[in-house]
Parts: structure tokens; sequence; C-alpha cells
């Protein structure tokens, strides 16, 4: 809709009323006497008798006139309108947490979708960008939508995400659209922030009361597992707790609350599980808003990892086997092992997806005693204390690898890696002339290393997590695809590289993960404080138009729009005069 | 009778003291009569001599002339006639016409050609073409007496003339005065005039809206003779139509009077009123200056 620059000319409008006039004035006929009329053909008969009224036959000719005056009254009125590439840049930063799903019936987004459907949606002068503001910020559809693509493609916008990182969608939008871009934030909580003269923040939330599992964890302790649950009343006024702990596998209740809890205060729950392989849920029976009402927790403990030790020699396998069982990561085999000790390169028999440890015994060795260059970072070497220890070792001992420990340009510690990823670590110590394995760095370093070697095991690196945080999974050699259920159902491939993939999950629930014959199940809770607490939750809605101020110059002159279907008319006007017949009453 | 038509007549009356009617054999008939014709003819006063030519009554030829000079020659001698003028008047509505000019130069014309052919000595008839052909009975008497000379026909004269048609002398010369602006065949009503005349001349009379029509813009015409009504924008293009269909009319009439050997001609009413001379009239020697 054209918005007009000049409205002093609409007062030409009443050159109608004087076109009308003159054309009324005229069309009163003189009455003239003639002969005969029979020369006075083409003649327009009038209306026969019997008829009381006569419609108004209001000449072609004289309505093509009036439209003309009223094209040209409008063209002079300057009109401007949004056409084509000018249409006002504006970029919609939705909300994509769970909070704003909450509620029964009406939510902040069913408010806010009805927000926009008045209010932009329907505004066919806009080019939208929306951009779903979840874990991470994305682009729903382009980032140039037409208001009726957008309309059709905010189904998207569907609040699973378990928080709402809008700064970062801010940030995102700073970076993909112009500067002049008007950026409305959709959301359900007000903002303490300074915002920009371009950014609107508009809130659609109301404050609810909620009772919510906001933390739910599980580890190993000795032979049973530790289970802790946190259930919290978001709400000014006190609660009634109903609540189960559950062993989801058989049933059995673990745990039954059923309290009164005061306002904003929790209850913490811990159990111990002697079930380690036991799935654990927890459930809030009594609450209406359903995303933070369970938590899952699955079992913990990793595979151990199968070491193999039968090379080594007499003085070194009780050493070690002692050193690797302490750890509780390991379990001693005599084949099909993930880890295999040696002494000396040469015993090693390549096995693929076994990792090999090879204690180089030198003849002749050195010892020092001092600073040993330790690379920290490396996996094997994270936490080690500082090495003090008397190590004997061969000073011209040279294997290809990356050397992670060395002394005097001599390499004590080598990791390699062969072309199908397995590892061969190479130990440059002569044992029974040196008190490394007297020192703390000898239980840190092979607890190192079985940690490392578990987490290339093929499954997820843990198995408990909480919504928005990245999933990995060692996969085996050969696997391409990761096939991701979540807990809605819907399936996703997750694509391998390096053998490892990696998703985050969104939607608190059990996920499953299959990769040709193997499955795994992980869980993700939403542990959400802020995703619970609706309490501060308001609706604020500030004016907003956008085809105003600075907006006004998106509007381009459309003069022509009225100009040329004048001068047609015009055309068809003049065309009329010269072939219509003559005398006829147009 | 309007006075504009009465003053006419009057008028008329003493203009046409200045032309007389053709009498020649063309159009007067080549039977005998009371009176010598201009030609010659076949009465007993001699006139001249002449050379035989093909064709010749033989029993004119002057034998004696022929023994003396041994030539044939054949006698001429004065032709005999006996004129009469029927004068056949358009007594519709639109003769009248909106400034009565049309109707008050066709009596002016019916006055001239009467006093003109006394001046020749024909008999004069008048008729008044209504309903009826109806004959003005005191034809002798000056047009201006006339009673019931009144314009006020509102039906189809060429109708009347098909249909009663007027018991007209033969061997007579015939004048109708008319606009002809009535839808009727043209080749009816001279088949109808024609017939036994001696000559038939059509004189169409005009008044000056007839031939330029001088109006614009929207205009209400209303036919003078049935009250039927138009309305129109006229404009350039509406009045060339006009005149485009008024040409085609005359000439039709034009070609069918020639087809019955009529004579055509017109007369422009605001320009015989003016000067009172009918010079188109004049141009097909029907009427004469008297010199």
């Amino acid at each position: 809709m054209p918005i007009f620059m000049s409205p002093l000319a609409f007062w030409g409008l009443l050159a109608l009323a004087a076109v009308t006039a003159i054309y009324l004035f005229r069309r009163q006929s003189r009455n003239i006497r003639v002969s005969s009329l029979m020369f006075w053909s083409h003649v327009k008969v009038p209306a026969e008798g019997g008829r009381k009224i006569t419609r108004l036959q209001i000449p072609l000719v004289l309505v093509l006139e009036l439209f003309i005056l009223v094209l040209l009254v409008l063209a002079a009125a300057t009109p401007r309108a949004v056409t084509g590439d000018q249409l006002v840049p504006v970029a919609l930063i939705l909300d994509d947490s769970l909070s704003m799903s909450a509620g029964s019936g009406e939510t902040a987004r069913s408010r806010a979708l009805t927000w926009l459907d008045k209010n932009i949606l329907t505004r066919n002068f806009v080019r939208l960008t929306m951009i779903r503001a979840g874990v991470e910020p994305e682009i729903i559809g382009r980032s140039d939508l037409k208001a009726a693509e957008a309309s059709h493609l905010i189904g998207g916008w569907r609040c699973r995400s378990p928080y709402s990182d809008l700064n970062a969608a801010l940030r995102n939008v700073s970076e993909i659209c112009s500067p002049d871009t008007r950026v409305l934030v959709i959301t359900d909580r007000p903002t303490q922030q300074v915002l920009a003269d371009n950014i609107s923040w508009l809130s659609f939330g109301q404050p609810l009361a909620n009772i919510a599992i906001t933390t739910a964890n599980r580890y190993a302790l000795g032979d049973v597992d530790r289970c802790f649950f946190e259930f919290v009343n978001f709400a000014t006024a006190p609660a009634r707790l109903q609540a189960e702990i559950v062993n989801a596998g058989n049933g059995t209740v673990l745990e039954r609350l059923d309290l009164e809890l005061a306002a904003r205060s929790h209850r913490r729950v811990r159990l111990s599980v002697k079930d380690t392989e036991a799935e654990i849920r927890a459930l809030v029976k009594n609450d209406g808003i359903d995303y933070d009402n369970q938590a899952w927790l699955l079992p913990v403990r990793p595979e151990p990892v199968r070491v193999e030790l039968a090379s080594l020699s007499a003085r070194l396998r009780p050493l070690l086997e002692r050193t690797l069982t302490s750890s509780g990561l390991a379990a001693v085999v005599a084949s099909g092992s993930h880890l295999a000790f040696f002494e000396g390169a040469g015993e090693i028999t390549p096995v693929s997806g076994r990792w090999n440890f090879v204690i180089h015994n030198a003849t002749q060795p050195v010892t020092v005693r001092g600073s040993v260059a330790v690379d920290k970072n490396h996996p094997l070497l994270g936490g080690l204390p500082k090495v003090l220890a008397a190590w004997a070792f061969d000073r011209n001992f040279s294997v290809a690898g990356q050397p992670l420990m060395s002394v005097a340009g001599v390499p004590l510690l080598i990791a390699a890696e062969d072309s199908h990823g397995d590892r061969t670590i190479f130990l440059n110590l002569t044992a029974d002339r040196s008190n490394l394995h007297a020192t703390a760095v000898w239980p840190v370093f092979f607890w190192n290393l079985l940690n490392w070697r578990q987490q290339a095991n093929p499954g997820p690196i843990q198995f408990n997590y909480r919504s928005g945080m990245e999933v990995k999974v060692n996969l085996p050699t050969g696997v391409k695809n990761l096939k991701v259920i979540s807990p809605s159902g819907r399936e996703a491939e997750i694509q391998v590289w390096r053998r490892n993939a990696g998703f985050i999950v969104r939607e608190p629930g059990i996920y499953s993960l299959q990769a040709g014959e193997m499955n795994w199940k992980t869980a993700a809770n939403l542990n959400s404080v802020e995703e619970s607490d609706l309490t501060g939750l308001q609706t604020s809605l500030p004016e907003i138009e956008l085809a105003s101020g600075d907006a006004s110059r998106y509007f381009s002159d459309v003069r022509w729009w009225f100009i040329v279907p004048a001068l047609l008319l015009l055309i068809l006007h003049q065309w009329l005069l010269r072939q219509g017949r003559p005398g006829h009453v147009y | 009778m309007h006075k504009l038509i009465k003053s006419s007549i009057e008028a008329a009356e003493i203009a046409g003291q200045r032309f007389y009617l053709n009498v020649s054999s063309r159009f007067s008939g080549l039977q005998g009569g009371s009176r010598f014709g201009r030609n010659t003819g076949n009465s007993l006063e001699f006139l001249d001599h002449r050379e035989y030519q093909p064709g010749d009554d033989i029993r004119h030829i002057d034998w004696n002339a022929m023994a003396r000079s041994d030539r044939l020659t054949v006698k001429l001698f004065r032709e005999e006639i006996s004129p009469h003028l029927d004068i056949l008047i358009d007594a519709s509505l639109s003769m009248a016409g909106e400034t009565f000019h049309k109707g008050a130069a066709t009596m002016a014309l019916a006055a001239m050609l009467r006093v003109a052919a006394l001046n020749s000595g024909y008999t004069v008839s008048c008729w008044l073409l209504k309903d009826r052909c109806r004959k003005v009975e005191a034809a002798t008497l000056p047009l201006s007496q006339w009673q019931g000379a009144d314009f006020d026909y509102s039906g189809n004269v060429g109708e009347t003339i098909t249909s009663f048609p007027p018991r007209l002398r033969t061997n007579a010369v015939r004048i109708l005065l008319s606009d002809l602006f009535w839808n009727q065949e043209p080749v009816s009503v001279l088949r109808q005039l024609s017939d036994g005349a001696a000559l038939l001349t059509v004189v169409q009379v005009l008044a000056r809206e007839d031939v330029a029509p001088d109006f614009a813009g929207n205009v209400r015409l209303i036919d003078c003779e049935t009250a039927e009504a138009v309305e129109l924008i006229a404009d350039e293009s509406l009045i060339a139509e006009y005149l485009r269909n008024f040409t085609r009319h005359q000439e039709y009439w034009k070609k069918c009077c020639s087809k019955y050997g009529a004579v055509f001609t017109h007369c422009l009413g605001e320009q015989l009123l003016g000067d009172f001379v009918p010079v188109e009239l004049l141009k097909t020697e029907i009427i004469m200056t008297r010199s």
C-alpha cells in the first residue's frame, strides 16, 4: 500500500466533480426539429416506454476520463511504496528455549505467533531473516524471506532447545544482516541489556509456578553407583511434591517423595544403586509443565579396557598388572585385547583395533634425575605430577612418532599412529634401573593411558548429558554413519569423521544410537534452572512501526504505477473517440 | 396560412411574370392543340422550306418546289400545342420545417411556375399531396387565396401517390415539388407520375438546415412529422455521415428519374426566397426568362 507524500494533491479530486458537472451540463440536449430522421443513422434509441425507471447511461468515455483524472491525482500526490529489493529488512530472533512452550493452552510461543501474524507476517514490505536462537543460532529457511514464505516456515520454530543463547543470535544477526536491519527479539522474559536503536526486545511470557528436577547425576563409586537428584519448587507459594525414583528396568520404586516444598526451596535425593547396569528414572507426578518433570540416569560404567600382558617379562608383568588392575579401568585378558604390552618393538604383531605399548629396555642405559620435558596437553600426560624420578633410558633410542617426553633431546615417550588410527606408544625406560614406578607419575600415567584407550573404544564417551551438550561417539573403522533416534522418535544420520561422530542433544530424554550391529543409549536431562524457573517471565511489547523513521527510505517513488495506466487509458479514450461510430453516445 | 408563405407567394407571383414555361414539343407533347409552339409541327400555318432529310413526312414534300428546282424540298409548319401543367405540391409537415423557409419556397416556386405556365398559354392544375391527392379547384386563383394550402400532413406522401394516384391529364407537364423526405421507393412514385406525362420534373425543395445542418454537441433531434426523437452528440463526423446519407438518397432519386425520363432538380428555399430566381430550374430549361 503506497503512502502519499503530497496529500494536498487530493484536492485535485474536485476536478472529478467539475468534469461530471460539465458532462451533465453538456448532456442537456438541445431540441432541434428536423424535416426527417431518416438520414440520421446510427442513433441510440431511447429506452422504450413501459419502464418507470431508466438506468442512468454513463458513457464509457466519461468513465475513462474520470479514471484518468483519479490516476493523475494519485500520481500528483507523490505515492511511495516498498517495492522489489527495497523491502524493509527485519530480523526475527526467535527464542527456541523450552520455556517458550511452557503453559497449558496458551504459551509464550503461541502469543508470539499471534503477534507476529498480526504485525509482521502480514506486512508485504518486509524482508525477513528468521533466526532460531537455541543452543546455537540457526537461520530458518533463507536470509531474505518474503512475509508469506516466513509465515510458512515459522512452523519450524518449535521451542525444543534446552536454552536459548540470544546474545549469540544477536551477534549472528550483526554478522549476516546489514546495519539498518530492524531486529526483533521474540522471547518470554525481559532484558536488562542496553539495546541498540534497531533492536526491539519483545517478551511474551507470563509468570508460572513450576516444580522441576534441576539436577540429575550418577557416578560410579566402588561397587555401587551413586545417583543424585534435586527437586525445586519454582513458585512464590508452597507446593506439594509428589515424585518417584524408579529402576526403569524392572519398575522397582527406589524412592517415593510426597512432601510439602516451601516457595523456591529444593529437595535433594541421593541414592546408592547396587545394580550398576540399572537405568534410573526420576519423575515429578504433580506438575503441569512436562519438560522438566523427568530425569534419566543411564549406567555410567564403560567397558573396561582389555589388556594383554603376555609378552612382558616376569619382572615387568606383575608390576604393570598391579598398576593396571588397581585403576579399575582394565581387565587383563589372554587375547582379544584393546591394549597389548611389549618389551621391544620387534615383538609387536599388528592387530587391527589394538593399541600397543612398547617398553624399550636398553642394555646400557643412561640414568638421569632432573627435569624432563613433558607435553602436558596430551591426553597421556594430563595431570601428571612433576617427574623427579631416576630414569634410565637408551640415549640412542629413536622411532617415528610424536615425542611427548624427552630429556636432553632424547625421547622418553613417543606416540605413533598408523593409518587405521591404531596407536603405538613407546616408553624409553629401563625399569630395573629406574624408580619411576615408585613415584606418583607411574599410576597417573597408566590411568591416563587406560582412559585414553577407553575413550577410543566404540560408543559414546559418556552416557548421561545435560541438554545442549555435544555427545561424542567413537566408532570402529569402516563405519560411515551413526543413526540417532531422538526421544520424540525423529531419526538423524550423523556422518562419521575419523572414527568419531558428534551431535548436540537438545531434547530431554533417551537417545538411541545405532552403528551397524552396535547399539548404545545416552540420556539427556534438562537440568536447567533458567528454563525451569518461570516466575520471572513477563510480557513486554513496545510499540513497533516498521515503516516509520528511517524505514521510510525503503519506499521508492511509484508515480509510474498511476501514470502508465493513465496514459494507456488516454490512448483508449482517444481510440474510442476516433474509431467510434459518429454520434454514438458512449 | 403562415404569413411568410403568404408574402412569399405574393412576391413569387410578381417575380413569375419574368418567366415563361417552355412550350416546345419536348415539353408539350406531339398532339395538336390550340396554340402554336415555337418549333415546327403539324399545324396548317407554313413556317419555312428546307431540304428533305430521311425521316421527314413525305406528305410535306413541296412538289412544286421540286419541279422548279429539281431538288427535294419539304415544307415546315408551325407546331400546334395544347399545353397543360400539373403542379404536385408535397403538403407534409416536413415541407414547413422549423423556419417555414422550405414551405414558403415551395409555394413561391409553385406560384412562379403557375404564372410562367400561364405566360406560355398553359393550363394549370395544382395538387396538394396529403392523405389524398387533392386538386385545388380554384387553380386560377392566386395561390395566396387557396384554401387548405397548409403543410400539415404527417404521413408518407410517397405512399399517397402510389396508393391514391391523382388523375392527371395525359401529355401534360408534371412538376413535383417535394423535399422527398419520405420512405417510399422512388421507382414506384416515378412510375406512377411519369405514366402518360409529356414531361415529369421532380424539384426537390430543401431548406438550408437540410443540406448543411448547423448544430453541434448534445442534441435531441425531433422529427417534425412523427415527433420521434433521438439524442445524439453532433460532431463533424456525424454531420458528414448525415450528408453522405442525404447525398446517397438524392443520387438515387436522380438515377431513378433518369430511368423514367424525368428531370430531377433541386431548389434551396432560402436562396429562392432571397431573389426569387429559380436558378436550378432555369438550368433545366423548364422555365425560361422572357426576353
